[in-house]
């Protein structure tokens, strides 16, 4: 595919899509349900401060990847494909991964690489452990609803995205911390 | 004993790969289209073409 053709399909020249569209219609509910259960969780309730403080805004997209944060904006996204509702405990960790992913941007913790200037090996390790950051913020959350509030749906669905080995090793880090008395 | 050691092994060993894969991936595409941005701002020399003649 040519420049044009990448970025024509980019900015869908041609057909009637404008940002607007991009919100997904259940927005608000959606919201309304996954800020609700993420405020019961420990590491959930400071991410939501965090953006409450900074400024960010929470939104619903209609599109396909899993969630993000737009620095220029200061807003973070979690998707869902139009004409769908997310189930809440999915919601709920998309938008903790989200969250962090803002976090580690303004807070200078793990900024986003430049893919431009630096060398692949580099990036890749940025971008890794990135993913790994978002991803034990996102197993404390499921950990603290369901171990702390009892919300085992959110294990589950964790499962479900792949993560079962995951929280299975998180589970064990605490019980061995608590045996040692460092939690 | 390391803060998280179980998860910090199980993320290296399960999950790391993938996401360097769609980091190595994502790298190859910005340098790719950088490639292309250079050469559309920039068009080969060509010596065949004499302006004016």
């Amino acid at each position: 595919m040519d420049l044009i053709a990448k970025l024509n399909k980019a900015l869908k020249f041609g057909s009637n899509s404008s940002p607007a569209t991009l919100i997904h219609d259940n927005e608000t509910a959606i919201l309304a349900a996954a800020t609700q259960v993420l405020n019961k969780s420990e590491t959930g309730r400071a991410l939501l401060e965090f953006a409450s403080e900074t400024g960010i805004r929470l939104h619903v997209l209609k599109n396909k990847k899993d969630f993000g944060f737009l620095p220029g904006k200061s807003e973070v996204y979690i998707s869902c494909p139009a004409g769908q509702n997310m189930p809440t405990p999915r919601a709920v960790i998309f938008l903790a991964g989200a969250l962090r992913q803002a976090q580690q941007e303004m807070t200078d913790v793990l900024k986003r690489p430049n893919a431009v200037t630096l060398p692949e090996d580099a990036y890749v390790r940025s971008m890794v452990a990135k993913d790994k950051d978002t991803l034990f913020t996102q197993t404390s959350v499921v950990y603290e609803l369901s171990m702390v509030n009892g919300l085992l749906e959110i294990v589950d669905e964790f499962h479900r995205m792949g993560y079962r080995s995951l929280y299975e090793a998180y589970k064990e880090d605490v019980k061995s911390q608590e045996r040692a008395g460092t939690r | 004993m390391k803060l998280f050691e179980r998860f910090n092994a199980d993320y290296d060993t399960s999950y790391s790969a993938a996401a360097e894969k769609g980091a190595a991936a994502n790298w190859t595409n910005v340098h790719a289209l950088n490639a292309e941005q250079t050469n559309v701002a920039k068009p080969a020399f060509n010596p065949q073409f004499t302006p004016g003649v």
